[in-house]
């Protein structure tokens, strides 16, 4: 039976790199679609600006879930992507580290996870693709840097989600 | 947010201080001080970055108003909307049809449910039953913080049917909406809320069980007031103690400070100082306007008609949540959708004036703007619930440590982020400068 996977979006148009979630997942739609895709590889993608409950609530309906979202720490560069497993225990840091939110009227990611975990509502599988900012201000230009590590991000999903069709 | 807790202590002196506060939205500290056993200074010192919207909005169309000041805030962004859209419809003296007025408090409603259910379950409750956080929370009382959020998603869904998207909705405008929903597409909201109705029954039951601290005091409320319903859009600004003014005359009777410690304005009442308004206010001027289910459910649980501690706005905070979840669900009941097109508007012939006060979650939110004849924003004030609320919060401080300085200073920082948790403050909203100078060039 296949499973069901989703892949989660999250930024802010209006805030710089931020919104670097929301453009990889309008990208990823249409190479996740139902129409492009083998039923295996296909995934819902949805587009989110950090709401809890919404979060919540696609970790609870699906199997597997990818994040695509802003991070924000000195130990990367502008643009570097970073894959995040939840299941592998050597990322722990990781996470505790790249927990700042950029939004001051919700619960950052990092929260959503352990409320999550709190309620035990987690996915089976939970992987965050962060991909590094560094301008957070009011904006809505992404820098070119990003844009070519959202394409990076896609490839790098495409193969993982199709990989786990062969499984 | 981090929280550091600096303590000075000395033979006469001690300070408790408070780097970030948590849990409120936005970022702001405190600074209280104490001196021979009296409480000597209290500052909430507000450190968001100012804000520019009102200087934003100068040279804007009076249409982009309502959703450039939207932007104000991620959680109370209808709130800006209404009092922006109702104040620039007084420049056309347009009065909406029923529909478009009962959609307006629907609309409305979604709003509240998504804030207060926020604040109730994931803010504030951890405070009363001994946790730092919700997350913590959940793990012993997984079921209440999974009803809290059962019935933020379905305020969520109100506003994303009704607004077109769930945060910074899209869909409201002057004169209307750009799309009017069908009755079908509202009756897909009905089975949840009703669900989330219960739920809110529930939640009255659980908070009514919490131990509340003893404090109170002789508040001077305000609210808006309106002889048919409970209020949201529309009503006349009136208070406990004597005031009853049309929404034009606010700036006759309200003034706003700047204070150094903070980048908030201070309000205040010209007459009598610092007053109070939000959930207490609204429910102690309008008891009588709540729907019975409301009225049976505070009874059931031995709540007065009046409250005036402080502490006890988080039972008030959920009986509006029963409130909204119920009046929702009567708005769809009865919804029934006309032919409307939202007219042309005849632009005023000089200088005008206009005002609107709409029922934040937080409290009342006030807009003026001054329109030229080409319909251009010349001039625009905007003050949110928080910042009217600043300075009672900084007195209720006072009082609270006055009334608790035998506590650890540990325990007793605790006591002060909750008692400023009582007013949900939303801190990135109450930040803006008094003047700014322009030249145009």
């Amino acid at each position: 039976m296949s499973k069901k996977i989703a892949i989660l979006g999250i930024g802010n148009d209006f805030r710089g790199d931020d919104s670097v979630g929301l453009v990889a997942i309008r990208k990823a739609k249409t190479l996740f679609s139902e129409q492009d895709s083998s039923p295996e590889a296909t995934a819902k993608t949805i587009e989110s600006q950090g709401e809890i409950s919404q979060i919540l609530d696609c970790f609870e309906k699906h199997d597997i879930v990818y994040i695509i979202d802003a991070v924000n720490t000195p130990t990367l560069k502008q643009g570097e992507v970073v894959r995040l497993d939840l299941n592998d225990k050597s990322n722990a840091f990781q996470m505790e580290n790249l927990s700042a939110g950029t939004s001051t009227h919700s619960f950052n990611l990092k929260q959503i996870i352990d409320l999550a975990e709190a309620l035990n509502t987690l996915p089976a599988q939970l992987v965050i693709y962060g991909i590094a900012g560094d301008d957070f201000s009011t904006t809505d230009q992404l820098n070119p840097r990003l844009i070519a590590s959202v394409e990076q991000v896609i490839s790098m999903l495409n193969t993982e989600i199709n990989g786990l069709s062969h499984h | 947010m981090k929280k550091e807790l600096k303590v000075k202590t000395g033979l006469k002196t001690r300070k408790i201080q408070v780097d970030y506060l948590a849990r409120v939205e936005g970022e702001g500290s405190l600074f209280i001080s104490t001196k021979s056993g009296r409480v000597d200074t209290v500052q909430l010192k507000i450190f968001e970055p100012p804000r520019f919207f009102e200087a934003f909005l100068r040279g804007r169309q009076f249409e982009e108003a309502s959703d450039i000041t939207s932007r104000i805030c991620g959680i109370c962004p209808v709130a800006y909307q209404m009092s922006a859209i109702h104040a620039m419809e007084r420049a056309f003296n347009f009065k909406p049809p029923s529909f478009i007025r009962d959609l307006r408090r629907l609309l409305y409603c979604g709003e509240w449910i998504e804030s207060h259910a926020l604040h109730i379950f994931m803010l504030h409750a951890p405070d009363f039953l001994g946790y730092p956080d919700a997350i913590r929370m959940a793990k012993d009382h997984p079921e209440s913080v999974k009803r809290g959020l059962q019935m933020k998603k379905a305020g969520n869904e109100i506003v994303r049917v009704l607004g077109g998207r769930e945060i910074h909705p899209i869909n409201a405008k002057v004169g209307g909406f750009y799309k009017i929903p069908s009755k079908n597409e509202l009756k897909t909201l009905s089975e949840s809320l009703k669900a989330a109705r219960e739920e809110a029954l529930k939640a009255v039951q659980w908070v009514s069980t919490f131990p509340f601290p003893d404090y109170s005091k002789d508040y001077e409320f305000v609210a808006l007031s309106h002889p048919d319903e409970y209020p949201l859009n529309e009503g006349r600004l009136i208070s406990n103690k004597g005031l009853n003014i049309d929404v034009s005359d606010y700036d006759n009777h309200f003034a706003e400070t700047h204070v150094e410690h903070t980048h908030a304005l201070h309000s205040s009442l010209i007459a009598r100082g610092e007053y109070l308004v939000g959930p207490l206010a609204r429910y102690n001027l309008n008891f009588d306007k709540l729907p019975k289910i409301v009225k049976e459910a505070a009874r059931d649980i031995g709540f007065s008609n009046v409250c005036l501690n402080p502490f006890q706005s988080i039972v008030v905070r959920t009986l509006e949540l029963l409130f909204a979840f119920d009046e929702s669900l009567r708005i769809i009941e009865n919804y029934q959708p006309e032919e409307f097109e939202t007219p042309s508007f005849t632009l005023p012939t000089k200088n005008t004036t206009v005002y609107s006060c709409t029922e934040a979650p937080r409290g009342i939110l006030y807009h003026r703007y001054v329109l030229n004849k080409d319909g251009i924003i010349e001039d625009a004030k905007i003050v949110p619930p928080t910042s009217q609320n600043q300075k009672t919060i900084e007195l209720d401080l006072h009082g609270v440590v006055e009334k608790n300085l035998h506590l650890s200073n540990e325990n007793l920082t605790l006591l002060c982020e909750q008692t400023i948790r009582n007013y949900d403050p939303c801190i990135s909203c109450a930040t803006h400068f008094l003047k700014l100078e322009r030249k145009d060039v």
